[in-house]
């Protein structure tokens, strides 16, 4: 539930449930293709149109409720199909890293400029993994140091 | 164990400076030296005599029967490392000291690192000077350089080895240094990888100067050649990707530059771990600068470097023996 409580220093705004951008997430875009990499994993993906319109609010912080409202504007959906687009969107970002839970003070509102709706495509791309050379920030053995690969991976 | 200092130094708005003399006790590197630029640009003193230097630091170059170097270290912070165990590669680079380490296992040093040593020392060494290293070819005319990027075996060596032995310049066949703000491109390795079915063609093009300098480990059937000229550096006109067609004639087609980023920064971020969220505005933001091409690869190499002059004008040079 949005609104305001009382605190000691008057009143706070109540944190809403959103999402945000990974921290080890690149991201940019240009036309109307955004490229977004995933630093860990080594994947990247890309998105256009809608899908790459609605991803800039999660730069500062979105939540469903924003995504929605942009599309309803434009698309001609029914609730129930908003909902499941949304859902299958928010839900295959989350499933690749790319955002993350977050409380927001605000969620950011998003803006459909690509003049027709054609869903929210997510492509994924895995074939740079294999390039990735070995990070070991994040497969140390933690009591003797680099070089020592650890037993169990970390990631 | 063979040690050996190298500095790294990169001048604002200048060509990185690595001076890698001597560097694993093979004096074949020392062709590198010369392909990086130092006793070209700015005589031996180079480092010192730039002025303005934006990164200097210090690599201890080692190779290696054993282990790579210090256990103890453990990267984070200001740390970056890398352990390529498969290769025998071991590297770190700390970037408030300025100071790292690049190892290789003898015997085995793979070819590609001996004709393109520390890339990714280099690359993290770069990157807070606002540069970054690019995966593409830098083919120079009199109008420009064009950057062809793409995937390995997409045709960028063979089309700029084609371009050299036709008197273009070349900054690179693989990677170069790229002032995103001035969209000005560099040259970081004085060499470049030709496949084995262009090469006695190419080699008898160049005579001398297509010489092998080394070979790339199988799979990867390529020669290492020097390149034959000493262009440092040079204004990009534009990007392209190279598409292979069936078309006998090559030529450019626009496209959008979104097409181009997702060639470009996934493989110049990830396979040398630099810090993507740096590195990707400052690709998209060369890529929104410039004009951006596919390059349609057509069966008829001398047409696809005529396509490239069509945007980076004539050769700067005298071709080489003709096809």
């Amino acid at each position: 539930m949005l609104g305001s409580l009382p605190s000691e220093k008057g009143f706070e705004t109540a944190m809403i449930d959103g999402w945000q951008v990974c921290e080890r997430v690149a991201h940019d875009r240009i036309d109307d293709e955004v490229v977004a990499i995933q630093l860990e994993t080594g994947e990247y993906f890309s998105m256009r149109g809608a899908a790459a319109d609605l991803w800039a609010a999660f730069a500062t912080g979105t939540d469903e409720k924003a995504l929605a409202a942009a599309i309803w504007r434009q698309a001609n959906l029914n609730e129930l199909e908003l909902e499941s687009s949304i859902k299958k969107y928010v839900s295959e970002l989350q499933e690749a890293s790319l955002i993350e839970r977050a409380q927001l003070e605000h969620a950011s509102e998003a803006v459909l400029l690509t003049p027709f709706y054609d869903g929210l495509v997510v492509e994924r791309f895995t074939d740079m993994q294999e390039l990735m050379l070995l990070d070991p920030v994040h497969d140390v053995e933690p009591e003797s140091g680099w070089p020592f690969k650890a037993s169990t991976s970390l990631v | 164990m063979i040690e050996t200092s190298v500095r790294i130094g990169i001048a604002r708005l200048g060509p990185l400076v690595l001076d890698v003399r001597g560097a694993l006790g093979d004096p074949r590197n020392s062709v590198v030296a010369r392909g990086l630029c130092l006793d070209e640009i700015s005589g031996p003193s180079g480092v010192d005599e730039l002025g303005g230097a934006h990164v200097t630091g210090t690599v201890v170059v080692k190779t290696l029967a054993g282990p790579p170097i210090d256990p103890r270290l453990v990267p984070g912070g200001s740390i970056k490392a890398l352990y390529d165990a498969d290769h025998g590669l071991a590297g770190w680079w700390d970037r408030e000291r300025c100071v790292g380490e690049w190892s290789v296992r003898t015997p085995g040093i793979p070819s590609w690192d001996v004709g393109a040593p520390m890339r990714p020392v280099i690359a993290w060494a770069l990157e807070e000077s606002g540069c970054v290293l690019v995966h593409g070819a830098g083919i120079v005319g009199r109008d420009g350089v064009i950057l062809i990027a793409g995937r390995g075996g997409a045709g960028k060596s063979t089309t700029a080895m084609h371009a050299v032995a036709s008197g273009y310049g070349c900054l690179g066949d693989d990677y170069c240094l790229v002032d995103p703000r001035a969209a000005v491109a560099h040259r970081v390795y004085g060499t470049a990888k030709v496949h084995d079915t262009e090469y006695p063609a190419l080699a008898h093009r160049l005579g001398t100067l297509g010489a092998a300098f080394g070979r790339c480990e199988p799979p990867d059937h390529r020669t290492i050649v020097r390149l034959p000229n000493s262009i440092m550096s040079g204004q990009i006109v534009g990007v392209a990707v190279p598409v292979r067609t069936p078309s006998l004639a090559g030529s450019l087609v626009p496209c959008s530059g979104s097409v181009l980023l997702r060639e470009i920064a996934p493989v110049s971020i990830l396979q040398l771990d630099v810090d993507g969220r740096v590195a990707l505005p400052l690709i998209a933001e060369l890529l929104r600068s410039v004009k951006t091409y596919e390059l349609h690869l057509g069966v008829d190499r001398a047409s696809n470097v005529e396509a490239l002059g069509s945007l980076i004008g004539a050769p700067l040079f005298e071709p080489f023996l003709p096809v």
